[in-house]
């Protein structure tokens, strides 16, 4: 169990407060208990009907704030395409609606929380993209990948993409989404907050900063054309229904990670509570954003 | 209901052109501007028109041709307009001008593209 895992690294760790260990298993026990998590995995969020509810409702929160399910000019009459990390599956359900013509398959670590009825044109499957994906080369017309931040370390990007691109076919495109792990006008309790989260994440394999080098690793590895485009999106009633929407989503995966950042932060889950309060507001504030960047470019053709 | 469409007849150059300058725009309109249904939708209309153009560029046809729906030229015209404004309201070293000048060239091509529709 990932929170086991959690454990084993905190022996490793300097403890501030002997008491802090004592509350991280209680909480621990208690979150273990009341959420799902991936056995042997590097991904931090749970994969239970919560989550479910959650990603679905982040997708449409990303729709209402982008505008739009793609960003890479991919042609009408794309034939196959491949969603990587498809968590409940209704981003390929979306393309499929959108595209009757292709053939959009979706495919994630874990199958419990792939919807139901699915249209004809979409196929959902189980893989992993660190484990190799289960495709022939140059396969797809399009291969999409979007917020898999919490799931790949910063070793494992290069050979992420590599995948990728392995199964995109010549003159096909790869796309990837992911968020800037510092948002704009945080506010100082905000801040305080983004700090933790990113020395907890550091201290477990994830890197930030690797998000912002996406278009770099893309070109390195080959592929042309390639463009990163930043899409600032509000966050907080400010902001609109999208930045309400944004808002909303992103308390709901720091909710999530309270127990992760309260026993690698030593705080107390009152304290984590108060600082997200604090920080909720200063949102309004301050007119805190958010900024995705997405990297696609071309497969070169033979 | 009868749809109406046009089409516009572009040379790579042009291709070229019109997809540097909706990238742009487009670039502009998510780091400027506030998330909207109407910002939405234009960036939706871009996007499908990028998809057109796309193949035209890859393939490096001399002259190629694009079909493109009343609502999809309304809002050429308009990113094309607006574009000219920018350029136009800025300072005039000699690059700046021939950017205005490429867009007042398509935003007229599109223009005389929309007054020759056919209905589907």
């Amino acid at each position: 169990m990932l929170f086991f895992r959690w454990r084993r690294r905190s022996a490793r760790a300097t403890l501030v407060d002997p008491g802090a260990q004592v509350l991280t298993a209680e909480m621990s026990q208690q979150a273990r208990t009341t959420r799902r998590y991936l056995e042997e995995s590097d991904y931090l969020l749970p994969k239970d009907k919560e989550e479910e509810y959650r990603l679905n409702f982040q997708h449409y929160a990303l729709y209402q704030a982008i505008g739009s399910h793609y960003v890479a000019p991919i042609v009408e009459h794309v034939r196959l395409m491949l969603d990587i990390g498809a968590g409940t599956g209704i981003w390929p359900m979306e393309m499929a609606a959108l595209f009757p013509q292709a053939q959009v398959i979706g495919i994630d670590i874990d199958p419990a929380l792939f919807k139901p009825d699915l249209p004809e044109n979409c196929y959902l499957r189980t893989g992993n993209v660190l484990s190799g994906l289960p495709f022939p080369d140059a396969l797809f017309g399009y291969t999409h990948q979007r917020l898999l931040t919490a799931a790949i370390t910063a070793e494992n990007w290069p050979r992420v993409v590599r995948e990728l691109i392995r199964v995109t076919r010549p003159g096909g495109w790869v796309e990837c989404v992911e968020i800037d792990h510092q948002m704009q006008n945080a506010g100082p309790a905000g801040q305080q907050l983004q700090e933790l989260m990113a020395s907890v994440g550091k201290s477990l394999g994830f890197d930030g900063e690797v998000i912002r080098h996406l278009g770099d690793l893309l070109k390195q590895e080959g592929l042309q054309s390639v463009e990163v485009q930043p899409i600032v999106i509000p966050v907080g009633e400010w902001g609109g229904r999208a930045g309400s929407m944004m808002k909303r989503d992103f308390l709901s995966v720091i909710d999530t990670l309270k127990p992760l950042y309260c026993q690698r932060g030593a705080l107390s889950p009152a304290s984590f509570d108060q600082l997200v309060q604090v920080m909720a507001g200063e949102w309004e504030t301050y007119q805190a954003r958010c900024t995705f960047f997405v990297a696609y470019g071309k497969r070169v053709r033979a | 209901m009868m749809e109406t469409v046009s089409v516009l007849r572009l040379n790579q150059q042009q291709v070229t052109q019109l997809m540097t300058h909706l990238v742009a725009y487009r670039s502009y309109l998510w780091q400027a501007v506030l998330p909207t249904p109407e910002r939405n939708q234009m960036i939706r209309t871009i996007q499908a028109l990028q998809g057109r153009l796309e193949p035209l560029q890859a393939q490096g046809q001399v002259q190629g041709a694009i079909t493109v729906s009343r609502e999809e030229g309304s809002t050429l015209k308009q990113v094309l307009g607006e574009l000219m404004k920018h350029y136009g309201a800025a300072a005039s070293p000699a690059r700046p001008n021939q950017t205005l000048s490429e867009i007042a060239g398509l935003h007229l091509l599109v223009e005389r593209s929309l007054r020759n529709t056919q209905a589907l």
